[in-house]
C-alpha cells in the first residue's frame, strides 16, 4: 500500500499517475543505451500531461505556470513521482533545482523567460557544479568566467553532470574572482547547451546513461544570463542545495519496493519468511520517519525557516534507508533479483538489479554523506579551533 | 506559569515550550547535577510528583497527548523516571483517580492473550491495592536506578481484558499513548545525552585542541543529531495526527536511535562516561533500561 495520501490533491494525483504510468516503468536513474529513446519519449509525454493540468509546479506563482499552492503540495507531487520511479524524467531537474533558484534569485526577465517553459515541460536543465578537482570541496572550483564586453567568457570543465547529454539549458557556476576566500568570487550563469564552445562527453556508468563531462571552451554568456549577484554564487548554491537535498524523495521508492516485495514473501518458508517480514517492518518504520521529517522540512520551506543541518539530516537518513531497502530486496529475492525484465514475470518487474546498480548514488550526489555530516556537526559544535 | 493555562495547541514549538516550562519546575525540585548522585541511594521524594500535580501536569482533566509527551520528555531530560506519564495512563485505563499516588507503572498490552499487564510500584510503603477482581499482584525487585519505592520494589499486576484499543483520547488509543509516552521519555534522555556530549567534546582538549575538532568525533555528533531530528518528527507527527501507528513508529524509531546515541555518548566521554560521578553513566543505564526487548520490538513491528 502506498503511503496514505495527505490531501485531496494527492489523492487525485495518485489516481492520475496510476492511470498513466505503466507498472513496469522503471525510471530514468538507471537507463541502458537501448532503452534511452523509448524512456525519454514516455517521460516527455507524461510530463506534458501533468503540465496541461498545471500539476508540474503547483507551488509556483500562477504567472509562471503554478497554482500558488503551499509548498507541501510540491512534496506530495514528489512522493507520487518517486513512488512510480520518477515518470517526469529529466524534467524534475528544472522543477526541483533550477526553478526555486530562479524564483529566489532570478531577474524578472529571467523568470519570465525560463519559468513558464519549465512549468510546461518544454525544456530540460542540467547543473554544472562538480569539477575534476572540486567535488566534495565544491568551493575550490576553477572554471573561470572572464569579463568581456557585454558579458563573460566561460572556460573550464565540469564533470558528473547528470543528463547533460539531453538537456536544453545548463546552470553553471564559475569563478569570477580569485582575490578573496574561495567561497567568494563564485557566480552563477545560465547558458543554452547548444551554445558555441560547449561539448559533452558521456561517462559510461554502472547505472547506464546518466553522467557526463561538460567542456566549456570560451563560451560567451551575456550579462543578462548572470544569476544573482556577481561573486555571491556560493550562498545561492548552498541555499539551493538545502532544497535540492529534499527535492527528490527516496523513501517513496523504498515504499514501492516494500509493496512489491510483500507478494514475494509467499515463496519463503517459516522462520525465513518471518525474518523477512520483520526486516520489511523495520524499513516501514524508517519510511514513516523519513516522511514525517520531510513533511516538517517542506513546511519549513513554506515559512522560510528551512535549516541546512535538518535538510542534510534528511538527505543522509534517506540515502542510507534507500541502500538498506535495496540490499533487503536483494537478500529476500536472492538470485531472482537479477533477472532481466524480458524474462517474463520477474519480481519487482526487474527493478531490483537497477536499484542495486544505483543505490550508492544518493549518498554521493548533492554532496556526499560525509560532507552532510560535517554540515550537521558544524551546526551542533560551532567552529572549533583546529577543525 | 501553570501548564493548565496553556491552550492545547499542537506542533513542535508547542511541545518544546511545554518541555521547557516543566523542565524549570523539575530543575527547581531536583537540580540535574544532583540527580545522578542520589541514584543509588535515595528514593525519589513524593513532593516532586505533588509539585507536578499542583502545577497541573498530572491532572487527568487536561490530559492530552502533547502534555503526556512533554511530561515524558522533560522527566527523561532530567534523568528521572517518567512513570507519571504512565501513571496518568493507567489511571485512565483503570479508572483510578490520578491523585492516588500509590500508582506508578508501565502498561504493556498483550494482544496475543487479550490481557493488559500493568507494572507499578507503590510510592509509599503501603502495598498496592487495585480494586479489580481480576487483578493479580506480586512483588519484584528491580535494579532500576532511582527506584521509586523505599523498600518493596516493583509490583506487577495483570488485569484481564484488552485495553489496547479502549478509550480513544484525542485520537490516540491507549496503547498509542503508551508508546508515545515511552518514546518521548527515551527521546528526552537522548537529548540530554546529546547536549552533555556536545558540550564535553567542545571543551575537552587532547593533542592540543578540542576533541570535537576531529572529524571522527564530529561524525558521531552528526549521527546523534540525525537520530534526534528524525525521532522528533515522528513524536510530533503522532501528536499532531493523533495516529497510534505513528506513535508506535515513533517508539521504534527512538529505540533504534537510542542504542547508538547512548553508546556514543559514553564513548566520547571516555572513562568519565561510566564514572558514577558523571550523569552520563546514569542516563546510559536509564536508556538501556527502557530499550525494547526482542519480544516487545517484534510485537510492535508486527503492526507495521
Amino acid at each position: 500500500m502506498p503511503l496514505p495520501p495527505l490531501s485531496r490533491f494527492q489523492t487525485d494525483l495518485r489516481a492520475f499517475t496510476k492511470k498513466h504510468v505503466p507498472p513496469d516503468y522503471k525510471g530514468i536513474f538507471v537507463i541502458d543505451a537501448d532503452e534511452l529513446e523509448g524512456t525519454l519519449e514516455f517521460t516527455r509525454r507524461f510530463a506534458k500531461l501533468l503540465a496541461e493540468r498545471d500539476l508540474l509546479v503547483p507551488a509556483w506563482p500562477p504567472e509562471y505556470g503554478g497554482q500558488n499552492l503551499p509548498y507541501i503540495r510540491q512534496m506530495e507531487l514528489a512522493e507520487e513521482m518517486a513512488y512510480w520511479y520518477e515518470p517526469r524524467g529529466l524534467y524534475y531537474m528544472g522543477i526541483d533545482l533550477m526553478g526555486p533558484t530562479l524564483i529566489h534569485h532570478g531577474t524578472d526577465a529571467q523568470k519570465s523567460q525560463h519559468l513558464p517553459p519549465i512549468a510546461h515541460a518544454e525544456v530540460t536543465w542540467c547543473q554544472g557544479f562538480s569539477e575534476p578537482n572540486a567535488g566534495s570541496d565544491l568551493a575550490s572550483l576553477k572554471t573561470a568566467a572572464t569579463r568581456v564586453k557585454g558579458g563573460y567568457r566561460i572556460a573550464g570543465q565540469k564533470i558528473w553532470t547528470s543528463y547533460a547529454h539531453d538537456a536544453d539549458w545548463c546552470f553553471v557556476i564559475a569563478r569570477t574572482s580569485t582575490e578573496a576566500r574561495k567561497q567568494q568570487g563564485i557566480t552563477g550563469f545560465i547558458t543554452p547547451m547548444r551554445a558555441a564552445g560547449i561539448s559533452v562527453r558521456p561517462i559510461p556508468a554502472s547505472f547506464g546513461i546518466h553522467l557526463n563531462e561538460v567542456f566549456f571552451d570560451d563560451v560567451f554568456v551575456p550579462d543578462e544570463n548572470g544569476v544573482g549577484e556577481v561573486g555571491k554564487g556560493w550562498e545561492m548554491v548552498t541555499a539551493g542545495l538545502d532544497i535540492e537535498r529534499i527535492g527528490h524523495l527516496w523513501y517513496p521508492e523504498c515504499q514501492r519496493i516494500v509493496d512489491d516485495l510483500l507478494p514475494e514473501l509467499s515463496r519463503l518458508k517459516g522462520v525465513t519468511r518471518q525474518t523477512a517480514r520483520l526486516r520489511l517492518a523495520e524499513i516501514s518504520v524508517s519510511i514513516l520517519a523519513a516522511r514525517y521529517t520531510c513533511r516538517r522540512l517542506y513546511e519549513a520551506v513554506d515559512n522560510g525557516s528551512l535549516l541546512s543541518h535538518e535538510s542534510s539530516a534528511a538527505k543522509v537518513y534517506q540515502a542510507e534507508l534507500y541502500e538498506k531497502t535495496t540490499m533487503t530486496a536483494r537478500s529476500i529475492l536472492g538470485d531472482l533479483g537479477f533477472l532481466h525484465s524480458s524474462a517474463g514475470r520477474v519480481p519487482l518487474y526487474g527493478h531490483t538489479d537497477r536499484a542495486i546498480r544505483f543505490c550508492k548514488e544518493p549518498s554521493i550526489a548533492g554532496g556526499p554523506n560525509e560532507i552532510q555530516r560535517n554540515i550537521i556537526a558544524r551546526w551542533g559544535l560551532g567552529r572549533l579551533p583546529g577543525s | 506559569m501553570s501548564s493548565s493555562e496553556l491552550p492545547i495547541t499542537l506542533g513542535r514549538e508547542h511541545l518544546a515550550m511545554r518541555v521547557q516550562s516543566l523542565g524549570q519546575l523539575l530543575e527547581e525540585a531536583i537540580p540535574f547535577k544532583q540527580v545522578h548522585l542520589r541514584a543509588e541511594s535515595e528514593p525519589l521524594p513524593n513532593q516532586l510528583w505533588r509539585k507536578m500535580e499542583e502545577a497541573g501536569w498530572l491532572d487527568i482533566e487536561m490530559f492530552h497527548p502533547v502534555n503526556l509527551a512533554a511530561v515524558s520528555v522533560a522527566l527523561g531530560q532530567q534523568g528521572l523516571p517518567a512513570h507519571c506519564g504512565e501513571h496518568l495512563l493507567a489511571s485512565y485505563v483503570l479508572g483510578v483517580p490520578s491523585r492516588d499516588d500509590r500508582l506508578c507503572l508501565a502498561v504493556v498490552p498483550r494482544t496475543s492473550t487479550g490481557r493488559l499487564l500493568v507494572r507499578f510500584a507503590a510510592w509509599s510503603q503501603r502495598a498496592v491495592i487495585i480494586e479489580k477482581d481480576q487483578a493479580l499482584a506480586f512483588p519484584l525487585r528491580s535494579r532500576s536506578p532511582l527506584r521509586t519505592t523505599a523498600g518493596e520494589g516493583w509490583q506487577w499486576v495483570g488485569v484481564r481484558g484488552d485495553f489496547s484499543t479502549s478509550q480513544p483520547a484525542n485520537g490516540l488509543v491507549t496503547e498509542g499513548l503508551l508508546q508515545l509516552s515511552r518514546g518521548a521519555e527515551v527521546y528526552g534522555i537522548l537529548q540530554r545525552l546529546y547536549t552533555l556530549t556536545r558540550d564535553y567534546v567542545r571543551q575537552r582538549e587532547q593533542f592540543g585542541r578540542p576533541i570535537g575538532s576531529f572529524q571522527a568525533v564530529q561524525h558521531k555528533i552528526a549521527d546523534m543529531i540525525i537520530g534526534l531530528v528524525v525521532a522528533e518528527s515522528l513524536l510530533v507527527g503522532a501528536i499532531v495526527d493523533g495516529d497510534h501507528q505513528v506513535a508506535r513508529a515513533a517508539r521504534l524509531s527512538v529505540d533504534s536511535a537510542a542504542q547508538k546515541i547512548a553508546s556514543d555518548a559514553v564513548q566520547l566521554h571516555g572513562a568519565l562516561g561510566f564514572s558514577s560521578e558523571h550523569p552520563v553513566a546514569l542516563l546510559y543505564r536509564r536508556a538501556q533500561m527502557l530499550k525494547l526487548g526482542h519480544e516487545q520490538r517484534e510485537r510492535l513491528l508486527s503492526f507495521m
